[in-house]
């Protein structure tokens, strides 16, 4: 399955959420109110899951999957021009990826094709497993694994998965531009018909072996069968919305517009025939869930954190969870992005230029507190801007910014920024000091939450004051911070899903990326990143775990961005269910199945 | 009349291009745009800015909106940006749930409440009076997504009768088998929205009648010696059917225009759920396609109302 979709976007989960409360979900239970607030400064969530369910060889039986969303599916089943996560979950029972990973996305050898980079020639063969066929009969040939490439690079498709990464395959850039019929970097040494083509790229790069790299695609497509269908076509297509082709274990039986998904087992498969008789995935409204779980309508269904008070004693489920990768932070809006050249520049007069003052308010903010009242027990505070769920390139011995209020006041004592009588500081300079602070509307408890953290700022002396006064629509909220200039938002709150690949979640706050909201730019930062995308660390994986972890302090230090807090994943899963797992990395629906 | 509604109709063209203009540029107005959503890193904010430019969204607002009215023309209300498809097929889509949907409660609204109004009118003050009186405050009084929760979990989750979401269950084959799955799925919004909806329709009967029954003429009526069923069948009921006649036409209109807040509970895919998706997730060329048809089949609706009435009323005539 591709890795790289799994990052699919912070955005859309967010417009999910916003979209829920739009509806007024009804679940978003008030339980919260009852639960203690003591104050703790762990840093791990309340309670601890299995990331697996029972092992076992049962055959046959039908699998009820929920999928959470309030609206139907936009049925946008090609990888390639996919553009939200719900079409992504339906359909990865039928769409595999190209590539078997291990539990770190780790590329290893076994899947549906191999891949092997040859560093010194700059290219990467892939070799297609000789067994793999499409459900259709036809066999996985060459051509298919470049048409990936020309619907990503076509400008016709609309694909939003074409980027500069891309660019590092030779040709590529002339393709997407219309200068090129084909892509030169692709070239297939046994013919079009064979069982591998060779990508040439201009770099090997970093992170290049984990899935979810973005560097390549980690689909192939239907030639044959997409192939009369002209690429601007394609997405209103026959072929992407209502009969899609793939060589993964079940194949499409039959779509109920925007509700639900048949799946039939894929008698081609390349394992062989798959458990299950048969897979049906539905879209769900979450204002129902915590009733969907009890009414046991479902084998595999989310769990939210506001519902899970409420569910999690009903018998029959066994609870997996799984720590996602991605984050909530609090970012300091100090600097200006020149969209010519890509490069953000920092105010050297901005307000919350002082890392004193970033410090102190990441200290003055009581984070756990929040989650313990506002995540009914799965909330946890981060402490790196690199999760747990990415292993050992997570630092474990980083502390991230416990509540410590007497610490936030030195800081800010230390850097000239006194107090004044009307229990409010000055800025250094001895003038007024108002932070404007904008937070996303959305989430039912973010008012109380937004309200705690300024409440908890002025604690500390500092007058922080939100933006307009009230809590931001999710569009003007991106809007907002996607503009150039500093604008007049000093300090936000937002969040990230990551790829998998970890060295993308570095990257992704160098001064030269238009999505480093924060708009700083650090000599120190830049310097750090580089070494991560280094060619030391791109064949040296211990160079590149070090660097991470030396990047990840610094980041703390400087404290332009500070990690708040996220919650499990969860999911009820019926006790029946086999050789299901929430791992991240988990891709095996083969195996899955339901005892008698 | 004919040249009048000929002449109503001309009229709804100027109406029609200030809305259009209204709902186009009010749309534009809004924060953010269809991609504003979909930031990540890993997506280039340049291939948006490129698919932006590509796709028009930064031309000047009346370019835009000449592009628009040109292809409206050509039968071509854009693409959605939300689900890659022609719009006038999605909104098809949608439209024909919203239809049987809104048919099936506006058939059961009248077959419920036209009864009760009946019973309540004719027998004023008396015991069946009292309890139509009483099922219409409780209705009332009670907020129509409340109603809807209420059915949602009491007969889809507790007793476990109905379906709780969709239109048509996913392992129905065959025209026979969607064809009553399809009917299944809409029973339980059905009832819910017709509870809400009878509220008004009887309490209109129930004063019409009560009322009629003091008119003069039906006195007049009584004093020839008219059978009392024929005075109440033409002379009471047809008037105190003139206030339902008059919002008939925005009923009838109004079966296509769907139920926000109904379809989202019920997870039933429609013209109301259609619509709030594409304003939150700023699917412009949804939105606004959306917007000037539930304008349109309001000005028809009014406009229905007025040849309905006067063909009952013939007190009434459109000049």
């Amino acid at each position: 399955m591709i890795k790289l979709k799994k990052i699919l976007s912070a955005g859309v989960t967010l417009l999910a959420a916003t979209m829920m409360v739009a509806c007024g979900s009804s679940n978003s239970s008030s339980s919260s109110s009852s639960s203690s607030t003591k104050n703790t400064d762990t840093n791990s969530a309340k309670v601890t899951f299995k990331t697996d369910s029972k092992k076992g060889d049962s055959k046959g039986g039908d699998l009820k999957v929920a999928e959470i969303n309030d609206t139907p599916f936009s049925a946008n089943w090609l990888p390639e021009i996919q553009t939200s996560a719900i079409d992504e979950h339906i359909m990865k029972w039928a769409s595999e990826g190209l590539f078997k990973t291990d539990d770190n996305f780790n590329i290893q050898d076994g899947g549906p094709a191999n891949i092997k980079f040859d560093d010194k020639a700059k290219t990467a063969t892939i070799t297609i497993n000789p067994k793999l066929k499409w459900s259709d009969g036809k066999k996985v040939i060459a051509k298919d694994l470049e048409y990936s490439y020309e619907i990503i690079g076509n400008k016709d498709t609309e694909s939003e998965r074409y980027n500069d990464q891309y660019e590092n395959i030779e040709g590529m850039k002339e393709y997407h531009e219309g200068k090129a019929k084909t892509i030169s970097g692709i070239t297939y040494p046994k013919g079009e018909d064979g069982d591998s083509i060779v990508l040439h790229f201009k770099e090997i790069k970093t992170g290049m072996d984990v899935s979810g790299n973005g560097w390549y695609s980690e689909n192939a497509e239907p030639y044959h069968y997409l192939k009369d269908v002209a690429f601007k076509d394609l997405q209103a297509s026959k072929q992407n919305k209502v009969a899609p082709l793939f060589f993964g274990p079940y194949k499409v039986k039959h779509i109920v517009s925007g509700q639900s998904v048949t799946f039939e087992p894929n008698k081609e498969y390349y394992r062989g025939e798959p458990k299950l008789d048969s897979v049906t995935v539905s879209i769900v409204n979450p204002a129902t869930l915590s009733q969907q779980i009890k009414a046991h309508k479902f084998d595999i269904i989310e769990v939210r954190p506001s519902n899970w008070k409420s569910v999690k004693n009903t018998s029959g489920y066994n609870y997996l969870g799984v720590k996602p990768m991605a984050y909530s932070y609090l970012g300091f809006r100090v600097g200006s992005l020149d969209r010519v050249k890509n490069v953000n520049t920092e105010n050297p007069k901005a307000k919350m230029g002082n890392q004193n003052l970033r410090q102190a308010m990441a200290y003055a903010m009581n984070v756990d507190q929040v989650v313990d009242k506002f995540s009914n027990g799965l909330g946890y505070r981060d402490t790196t801007l690199i999760p747990t769920a990415f292993g050992e390139f997570h630092d474990s011995k980083a502390k991230g910014f416990p509540y410590d209020p007497a610490k936030a006041k030195k800081l800010l004592d230390d850097a000239g920024y006194k107090m004044g009588k009307d229990g409010y500081r000055t800025d250094p300079d001895g003038k007024d000091l108002t932070i404007t602070f904008s937070a996303m509307s959305g989430k039912p408890e973010q008012q109380a939450i937004v309200n705690n953290y300024i409440q908890k700022w002025k604690d500390v002396g500092l007058r922080v004051k939100l933006l307009n006064g009230k809590l931001t629509e999710f569009n003007s909220f991106y809007d907002n911070l996607k503009k150039t200039n500093q604008g007049n938002i000093d300090v936000f709150m937002a969040a990230w899903s990551l790829s998998s690949e970890p060295s993308a979640a570095a990257s992704m706050w160098s001064s030269n990326q238009p999505m480093n909201f924060a708009r700083f730019s650090s000599k120190t930062n830049d310097k750090l990143i580089r070494d991560v995308q280094s060619q030391a660390s791109a064949t040296n994986h211990d160079h590149f775990v070090k660097s991470m972890i030396k990047w990840q302090d610094n980041m703390n230090k400087e404290a332009y961005i500070v990690p708040l807090d996220r919650a499990y994943n969860v999911y009820a899963v019926n006790k029946k269910v086999e050789n299901y797992s929430r791992k991240l990395a988990f891709d095996d629906y083969y195996n899955v199945g339901l005892s008698k | 009349m004919w040249k009048t509604v000929l002449r109503r109709i001309l009229l709804m063209i100027p109406q029609i291009i200030i809305l259009s203009l209204l709902v186009f540029f009010v749309a534009k107005l809004m924060p953010g745009d269809p991609f504003s959503g979909k930031i990540n890193p890993q997506t280039d904010p340049k291939t948006i800015e490129a698919l932006k430019h590509q796709l028009g969204l930064y031309d000047p607002p009346l370019v835009q909106y000449g592009h628009w009215i040109q292809n409206i023309f050509k039968g071509d209300f854009g693409q959605s940006y939300t689900y890659n498809r022609p719009v006038l097929g999605l909104i098809g889509e949608r439209a024909a749930n919203t239809f049987w949907l809104g048919l099936l409660t506006a058939v059961l609204t009248y077959a419920v409440a036209i009864p009760l109004g009946l019973i309540a009118g004719k027998n004023e003050g008396k015991w069946p009076d009292r309890v139509i009186a009483f099922y219409n405050f409780v209705i009332n009084s009670v907020p129509p997504f409340a109603i809807y929760l209420i059915f949602l979990i009491l007969f889809s989750f507790i007793l476990k009768i109905f379906p709780s979401t969709g239109t048509v269950s996913a392992s129905a084959h065959g025209f026979v088998q969607i064809f009553f799955s399809r009917i299944y799925h809409m029973i339980l919004p059905a009832i819910a929205m017709m509870l809400s909806g009878t509220t008004a329709i009887v309490q209109y009967l129930r004063s019409g009648i009560i009322d009629n029954t003091k008119e003069d003429y039906v006195r007049t009526a009584r004093a020839k010696g008219v059978p009392e069923k024929v005075i109440f069948r033409k002379h009471i009921l047809r008037n105190a059917f003139l206030p339902i006649a008059s919002s008939l036409g925005g009923t009838i209109t109004g079966l296509l225009s769907g139920a926000i807040v109904a379809e989202s509970i019920f997870s039933y895919p429609g013209m109301g759920q259609l619509f709030l998706q594409s304003v939150n997730s700023r699917d412009y060329s949804v939105m606004i396609t959306l917007t000037l048809l539930f304008g349109i089949l309001t000005l028809l609706g009014n406009l229905l109302s007025d040849i309905i009435m006067s063909i009952v009323d013939p007190r009434i005539r459109i000049q």
